[in-house]
């Protein structure tokens, strides 16, 4: 039951519908241009009627639509231009740099800083591929943390038998060794992580946060 | 007990006391899975789950449960904020701390607290004597 990331999700817009509506703007640009290109074809500049009452020669009114033609071409040109870099832009601002960003710090988590999170998102698609990597690094860390939690037990209770080993047969004892190795080897792999919150300091798991709350009362 | 003879493993004992209402309090879905399991396995009903401090306190005032196992290190409100919380709402809340954290250090906080207990998790199964007494 999780009512306040729903809630949160609900409120959220959505890239998709971010993305139709800037798609949809940028063709109704296009079309609207394209539709005044062929519209003013159908009506005479005013230049060209100017010039064609002036001085009514035959040929020149094909040149002057030459040129008009020529300018008009080139506003449509423009207009498609300026609406093809709009939106290249929102698709760079709503895509783009989020994507980039989750990407850094991803990069990091698979670099064993687990204490990286992935901020909340603008749009619920990636805020929610957002969420669940965080999932996924919290269970991460959880598994490691459980790992060493036993492990560390386990060397307890090695080093409480180790004490007394005088009935053990020397192969016993191999296999003790054997089995401290291996748990140092499974400890020495924990502690290459970076945890969240969490430090391991003299084979005790210890919390940054709580250690400040105990400074501050 | 007799010498010798192993106790019974907690998933094979009878549950002896009621039926007790859980919201179970913990950011890693793993372990809320295994909470859920352990302690429904024995008869007691689940009857909210939270990922943080804030979503705890929200809950337990909606769902009134009659024991709540809380994690301390969470991403957003940590466990012991959100214990104080509740404590502050209902003083006969019925807070266990289940945490990774080491239990020499932090389980006499939780008492001092106020929660019944603390488990380190990877005993997880005592918590079931803790929910139990």
């Amino acid at each position: 039951m999780h009512l306040n990331s729903k809630d949160a999700l609900n409120r959220q817009a959505s890239l998709e519908n971010r993305l139709w509506v800037y798609c949809g703007v940028f063709a109704l640009t296009v079309m609207l241009a394209g539709l005044l290109l062929l519209f003013s074809y159908t009506l005479p500049t005013p230049s060209a009627a100017a010039q064609s009452v002036a001085t009514p020669r035959p040929g020149a009114a094909g040149t002057v639509w030459a040129h008009a033609l020529n300018l008009r071409l080139a506003t449509f040109m423009a207009f498609v231009l300026a609406a093809s870099l709009v939106f290249a832009l929102a698709i760079k601002r709503c895509v783009m740099i989020p994507v980039k960003k989750m990407n850094r710090q991803v990069a990091l988590m698979a670099a064993g800083n687990l204490n990286q999170t992935i901020a909340p998102q603008a749009h619920f698609e990636l805020h929610e591929l957002g969420q669940h990597i965080n999932l996924l690094i919290t269970d991460f860390q959880e598994v490691l943390l459980l790992i060493w939690n036993h492990s560390e037990h386990a060397n307890t209770l090695l080093s409480q038998l180790g004490s007394d080993t005088s009935g053990l047969s020397s192969e016993s004892l191999a296999h003790l060794n054997a089995l401290r190795q291996e748990l140092h080897h499974m400890q020495a792999l924990v502690k290459t992580f970076e945890f969240y919150d969490v430090h391991l300091k003299d084979g005790k798991t210890q919390s940054h946060a709580r250690a400040s709350q105990r400074r501050h009362s | 007990m007799n010498p010798g003879k192993l106790p019974t493993p907690y998933n094979q004992r009878k549950c002896t006391g009621m039926s007790k209402r859980i919201l179970i309090v913990d950011d890693s879905s793993i372990m809320r899975k295994m909470i859920r399991k352990t302690l429904s396995d024995r008869g007691h009903q689940i009857v909210g789950e939270a990922k943080d401090g804030q979503e705890a306190i929200e809950l337990y005032k909606q769902l009134q449960p009659d024991v709540v196992t809380m994690d301390i290190t969470m991403r957003g409100m940590d466990g012991f904020t959100a214990a104080k919380q509740i404590l502050t709402y209902d003083q006969n809340a019925q807070i266990i701390f289940l945490s990774n954290l080491n239990d020499e250090i932090y389980s006499e906080d939780a008492v001092q607290l106020g929660a019944v207990g603390y488990v380190n998790k990877s005993k997880s199964t005592m918590i079931i004597d803790m929910v139990e007494s």
